[in-house]
């Protein structure tokens, strides 16, 4: 069994926390689509601590995966008519593909190189998406579609598109958890902790990475078609080097040696970033100096922190 | 097609890609030395236009190029004390998010002190005219910054080869480790290098701001460029990023005129195929970053 009865539990816990978050939000000034972007950045923060926090590697180009997969299921929508269930298969697909591609040219590099080649690789796709006007429509970003139904049920109202993003939450975790319990997961962790020593095993160590490059940056994807869905609407800045470095901080200000420290961190992220600029539009000042505390002092995140010793 | 306009165009090529030179040597030392990507490198170049911008209003442009690169490396050099030093040796995630706050906070500051919009920035009179090369004319502050930094690349290159500071920055680059048990004193070694690819930064910020203008947002277009300058080059390597900042500017001012759509994606393009040839990047050495 690859998910032990503490991990559904713990699961369990926090999706029945989310379950009744639309009752709480409205009540404390805060609003249901909130807690839907909540659960999306976390399925991205969670999938991408695949790579960083289980494997040890840094990319900072992820954001590329979450803009791609999303234009792609505009773009379906608009040019193509397709219904959703079919949408959705093809836009991750596009994400899977394309970090098959360029996990293949890049994951020989090391450390920072590998991190600078994920922003100029992520960076390529911004161009694109801001470039390619009759497709993707540039600068504007792409409107005119709107989420309408999934196999029948209508996912038009914010409340029901909540419970659908609901869904793919759940299942990411559950996913990611049995991922990382499993010989694989396993196996990337040794990795993590002695490249060489793995390598000196006979472990495949390029593929495993490639592996969890690929899987992490399909999670990028889901998250990306998601958020898309969520604003009826795809735009450039999904692609640009700031979103990836955003997926990094969330993983690393909850801690990305625990399980839900990215969730926590996407979650305090949405909350501090919602919260600073209401009082102010300079919110970027002070978010960043917040970042900047973060990783000079508390470097385990906000889990690591509470939780000393334990690895997730 | 016309001579003159490839011409022109070469020239406006070379004179980009001096800039990104100028920004990828400081990004390229800082990254051997310490191991950090430092992402507030474009910040620090858009701090020196708007410094030049407001000390050239009180004191005149020559007194703004010279001066507001100085308060760049000097800024740098608080940075580094003050912050960056504390994550030297630790996993390079943090020296990249560090890095990645502090530009997100201070891209923030130049908006407030400065406000949202592009500002006017000219030359001086005398320089803002065009030069008469007999085949074309060329704005003639373009010329003189071009013979400007082509000097200071000169110069750079002296002190790298040919000073005993230089060769312990270069060693530095090697194994910062070793350079530390001969007996080097790295602390203030990486306050130094940090602070000289601050002014660089700076420098190349405010010798831009009247080809380009200023906006707060005027860094992340130099950044981009100067990484891949660097994944060109080879991490570490002064002639890596020389000749690579000069291809790509070239590539990139012919591709503006001849392939305007693709003219931002070609250098993109170049990385992927100089990648593909030579993984380590043209001048890329064996053992670092693999």
């Amino acid at each position: 069994m690859m998910l032990g009865k503490k991990d559904l539990f713990r699961i369990g816990g926090v999706a029945a926390l989310f379950a009744v978050l639309p009752l709480i939000l409205p009540r404390v000034g805060s609003s249901v689509p909130v807690g839907t972007e909540i659960m999306i950045w976390g399925i991205f923060a969670t999938g991408y601590n695949i790579l960083l926090g289980g494997t040890g590697i840094l990319s900072f180009g992820h954001a590329a995966f979450f803009g791609l997969s999303g234009y792609v299921t505009g773009i379906l929508l608009l040019r193509a008519k397709m219904p959703l269930p079919a949408a959705i298969p093809l836009a991750l697909a596009a994400s899977f593909v394309a970090a098959f591609l360029i996990g293949l040219l890049i994951i020989r590099k090391r450390g920072i190189y590998f991190a600078m080649l994920t922003i100029a690789f992520g960076q390529m796709f911004y161009f694109i998406a801001s470039q390619w006007n009759s497709v993707t429509g540039g600068q504007d970003g792409l409107t005119g579609f709107k989420r309408t139904d999934f196999l029948g049920v209508d996912i038009r109202p914010e409340i029901h598109f909540f419970y659908f993003v609901f869904l793919f939450f759940v299942l990411t975790l559950l996913l990611v958890r049995a991922l990382r319990n499993s010989s694989i997961g396993k196996t990337l962790v040794a990795i993590r902790e002695n490249l060489h020593r793995a390598e000196f095993l006979g472990i495949d160590v390029k593929k495993y990475q490639h592996f969890a490059f690929i899987v992490s940056a399909t999670f990028s994807g889901l998250a990306g078609i998601l958020y898309v869905l969520l604003l009826n609407f795809a735009f450039p800045e999904l692609l640009y080097w700031k979103t990836s470095g955003d997926a990094v901080l969330m993983s690393v200000i909850g801690g990305m040696r625990a399980f839900f420290g990215p969730l926590v961190g996407a979650g305090v992220f949405v909350f501090l970033r919602d919260m600073i600029s209401t009082l102010t539009h300079h919110w970027a000042l002070p978010l960043g100096a917040i970042f900047v505390t973060f990783v000079l002092f508390f470097q385990k995140g906000i889990l690591g922190f509470f939780e000393r010793g334990k690895e997730g | 097609m016309e001579l003159s306009l490839l011409l022109s165009q070469l020239f406006n090529g070379v004179s980009l890609g001096l800039l990104y030179v100028l920004m990828a040597t400081g990004l390229t030392i800082i990254m051997g030395t310490m191991g950090v990507v430092n992402f507030s490198h474009g910040i620090l170049f858009t701090f020196g236009a708007y410094f030049a911008y407001t000390i050239a209003g009180k004191f005149g442009f020559w007194v703004a190029i010279a001066v507001s690169p100085l308060i760049v490396g000097l800024i740098g050099i608080v940075m580094e004390i003050g912050l960056v030093r504390r994550v030297y040796g630790k996993d390079s995630l943090y020296g990249l998010l560090l890095t990645f706050g502090l530009a997100m906070s201070l891209e923030e500051l130049v908006r407030i002190g400065w406000g949202t919009t592009g500002l006017p920035f000219s030359p001086p009179d005398f320089l803002n005219t065009f030069a008469d090369l007999k085949i074309m004319f060329y704005p003639l502050y373009r010329l003189v910054v071009f013979g400007f930094i082509l000097l200071l690349i000169l110069a750079l290159w002296f002190f790298l080869e040919r000073t005993t500071l230089g060769k312990i920055v270069r060693a530095g680059i090697q194994d910062s480790t070793m350079v530390g048990i001969l007996g080097v004193n790295t602390k203030a070694l990486f306050t130094l290098v940090f602070g000289l690819g601050a002014l660089l930064a700076g420098l190349a910020g405010a010798l831009s701001a009247p080809m380009f203008g200023i906006m707060p947002t005027m860094g992340d277009n130099v950044i981009m460029p100067s990484f891949i300058v660097i994944i060109l080059g080879g991490v570490g390597s002064f002639y890596g990023s020389v000749v690579g900042g000069l291809m790509l500017g070239v590539i990139v001012a012919m591709c503006i005129q001849f392939l305007p759509a693709v003219a931002e994606l070609s250098m993109y393009l170049v990385m992927a195929l100089v990648l593909l040839l030579r993984p380590r990047g043209l001048f890329g050495e064996e053992g670092l970053f693999e």
